[in-house]
């Protein structure tokens, strides 16, 4: 086959659809959050942790402070980003110069296959120790690896508190 | 022609032949999604799909038109009748009607995207719409509202919930039943007269009644366009969230005993073991229908300048 059929055959495979299932986030629910400007000034970093027992809980009341004051560990599910990193809080370094260009972040949280779920994002703010900006705080009736109920996310206002919301791994 | 040429003509011809081919024929190139296979079904979107297959657009027009417009619709279901909506209208050459599909799709699940194997007309469309709704700032409702915590009976029972992006026209209701019923009362969510997203629900007294023993009530909310077309909601008529009515003596600390004399039916230990089967059914189903433990959860975070 020669070099110029071997370039197309990527394109075909796209269009026809022959190609495989992607890998990536399509088909499956997300969160799309929406984080206010006075937080986005701030944010550093944002500390994703998934509660079980989620529809026991009341996310107004979670999004008023720190989690890490509210919930105890054992409560926390353990989860992996896409490097395989591990813990019951995951932590992503915020792309801000892409944001407030009116970009956006990707982040990807594996959990558990389960049900009843709350995953809550927590802004924090660069210094020593952390300080909490907001928090958003999202029902999950149910997690798999295939497609899943739609979801509204809650947005990320700037709720500024004093407390650190740090969750070590 | 130059030998190295065959190849790529032939892929070239493959692809417009799957462009002009007819519906038929274009159904077994562009095999329909997963999501598709998987998705909740509906008699409405089962007839729908047969009669895409066969060609009957107009036909499955209508019949994902009387889907929409049947009480009860699960978002999953909405998410599907107004995906093949949009599909059915660009078959029929309406555009507009696939973009107005389109733009409620994105309404009831703003993270959704085609899938991958959908037609490239189809997903060209798609991203034009998304870019459009976009640049115009058209934002989803979004209701924020907590679960019910157990309540004593005999009293009005208040929810307050936050509802931003309401459409006109558009309703929020809680709908509630006795557990055991089979049809839900509903109340109205009123809006504050101070804060233009504070809204208040009251179930009345008389629908929570004190008894000698707890109960159990079921109930979901729903915002709903003037069509009654879900936007947003908590729970559903299939998935319920639920509370229960404490006696009116009895304490918070009291939650959950069980009295003697409750039938054999009502002991929470029976529906407990049930419920024990019935996930470990479904963890069963889960743990076929995929290789992995885990799901992936992919969140997208944006900044919106209008909110200072």
């Amino acid at each position: 086959m020669s070099p110029s059929s071997l370039k197309l055959l990527p394109l075909a495979a796209l269009l026809c659809g022959c190609g495989p299932e992607s890998s990536g986030p399509t088909g499956r629910f997300g969160l799309d959050v929406v984080m206010s400007s006075a937080v986005a000034n701030e944010v550093h970093a944002l500390q994703v942790t998934v509660l079980t027992r989620g529809s026991s809980r009341s996310c107004t009341e979670l999004q008023r402070t720190c989690l890490n004051s509210q919930v105890k560990r054992e409560d926390m599910v353990a989860l992996q980003d896409a490097r395989g990193n591990e813990g019951r809080a995951l932590r992503f370094t915020v792309d801000l110069a892409a944001m407030q260009n009116g970009g956006s972040q990707s982040l990807d949280v594996d959990v558990p296959v389960g049900r009843d779920y709350a995953l809550v994002i927590e802004a924090m703010a660069v210094g020593s120790p952390s300080r909490f900006l907001g928090s958003s705080c999202n029902y999950l009736k149910v997690v798999n690896s295939g497609d899943n109920a739609p979801l509204v996310a809650a947005p990320l206002v700037l709720t500024e508190q004093s407390c650190d919301p740090s969750i070590a791994p | 022609m130059h030998r190295h040429d065959l190849p790529s003509r032939l892929g070239v011809l493959l692809l417009v032949m799957g462009l002009a081919a007819p519906p038929g024929l274009a159904h077994n190139l562009f095999p329909p999604p997963a999501l598709s296979q998987l998705g909740p079904a509906s008699p409405e979107i089962t007839r729908a799909r047969e009669q895409i297959d066969n060609g009957e657009f107009e036909e499955a027009r209508r019949t994902l038109q009387a889907g929409l417009d049947a009480p009860d619709v699960t978002d999953d279901q909405l998410v599907e009748l107004y995906r093949l909506l949009g599909l059915t209208a660009l078959y029929l050459g309406d555009e507009n009607q696939a973009r107005e599909a389109y733009e409620k799709l994105l309404q009831a699940r703003p993270d959704y995207e085609l899938p991958r194997t959908a037609p490239p007309k189809l997903r060209a469309l798609y991203a034009r719409i998304k870019e459009d709704i976009r640049s115009r700032r058209v934002r989803p409702v979004t209701l924020d509202v907590s679960p019910v915590p157990n309540s004593r009976g005999g009293q009005p029972l208040e929810v307050s919930a936050t509802i931003q992006e309401l459409a006109l026209g558009a309703r929020a209701r809680m709908f509630y039943r006795r557990a055991g019923d089979q049809a839900y009362n509903s109340v109205d969510f009123v809006k504050d007269r101070n804060d233009k997203e504070q809204f208040r629900a009251v179930v009345p007294a008389y629908d929570v009644p004190a008894e000698s023993e707890p109960y159990e009530v079921e109930y979901y909310f729903e915002v709903a366009d003037a069509a009654q077309r879900r936007l947003a909601g908590r729970g559903d008529s299939f998935q319920p969230l639920m509370f229960q009515v404490l006696p009116q003596q009895q304490t918070a600390a009291a939650d959950g005993e069980v009295s003697s004399g409750r039938p054999w039916y009502k002991s929470p230990w029976l529906w407990v073991a049930v419920g024990a089967v019935a996930i470990g059914g479904t963890a069963g189903v889960v743990a076929l229908s995929s290789s992995e433990d885990r799901g992936r959860v992919p969140i997208t975070i944006r900044v919106d300048p209008s909110q200072p």
